[in-house]
């Protein structure tokens, strides 16, 4: 049997047709000093990574320091670690730097169960991210 | 007002989103943390997700995974039914999640979650159905 992770690859081309215009999850992006901020609201999940993979990791590739702020992510599933290590990955072989921020404690507890914690810049809130950046 | 909750999903195109938002009506009903919704809501995401990804090899006939989920005065217990193929997560080997970014892969990662954030998960197979059942501890009241 395959690797049960790979269920998100599987999925996700046919979770889209089930938004019908709502958008259980949000991403905003806005400049804030010399880093851009990509701030998410809602579930980051099977349903929703997709949108995430459809930006963040080209966003790695051409700009030299992104905070993605979680702070009004409500969970975060196997499906969404995958793009963000996909994201950070990207980050990583551009020289580019991708700093993570806000998480809420059930977040914060997915990231260290998983190893997450360890191989990921974590801040508490955007502030002290972008402190960390200058 | 019940305390507990049936609901069926198709195995093609599951639709997860209305199962948690199921979930958010149930767990404010009842005044439950809302850090346990997080923690159910991703197990639900990464059970489901894997049913319809591998039950099925033939994926033609429309099945459904059957979920239930109720209280008890303690905690809070779940039991997943599906008629795929016989899969027990608990023998899924554990990923390394020492090794470094460049060589980390996502593979195996949510039943692992599960397996970590609940506080007992067991399977069974009976009648040719796989039977996962999973539970997490109420905080005791204030």
């Amino acid at each position: 049997m395959s690797s049960p992770g790979d269920a998100v690859q599987q999925i996700k081309a046919s979770s889209n047709a089930a938004f019908n215009g709502k958008k259980p999850m949000n991403i905003q992006e806005l400049n804030e000093q010399s880093a851009l901020v990509v701030a998410l609201s809602g579930r980051l999940d099977s349903t929703t990574a997709k949108q995430l993979e459809d930006m963040l990791p080209e966003r790695m590739q051409t700009t030299p320091q992104v905070v993605l702020d979680l702070a009004e992510i409500q969970y975060v599933s196997s499906a969404g670690l995958r793009v963000i290590l996909k994201a950070a990955k990207a980050a990583k072989s551009a020289g580019h730097r991708l700093l993570l921020a806000g998480l809420a404690p059930q977040v914060q507890e997915v990231f260290q169960v998983s190893g997450f914690a360890t191989i990921l810049a974590i801040h508490s809130d955007r502030a002290m991210a972008l402190e960390a950046l200058a | 007002m019940s305390d507990e909750i049936f609901m069926r999903i198709a195995t093609v195109d599951p639709d997860i989103e209305s199962l948690i938002d199921r979930l958010e009506v149930f767990f404010a009903d009842h005044g439950l943390p809302t850090a346990l919704l997080q923690t159910f809501a991703l197990a639900f995401d990464e059970v489901v997700c894997n049913i319809a990804s591998y039950g099925y090899p033939d994926n033609k006939v429309e099945h459904g995974i059957d979920i239930h989920l109720w209280l008890t005065p303690g905690e809070i217990r779940v039991e997943v039914v599906d008629d795929g193929v016989a899969f027990d997560p608990l023998q899924v080997p554990e990923p390394d999640t020492t090794i470094s970014l460049d060589d980390r892969e996502i593979g195996g990662l949510g039943i692992f979650l599960i397996r970590k954030l609940m506080d007992s998960v067991a399977y069974q197979r009976r009648d040719e159905r796989n039977h996962l059942i999973f539970s997490k501890q109420l905080p005791a009241p204030t």
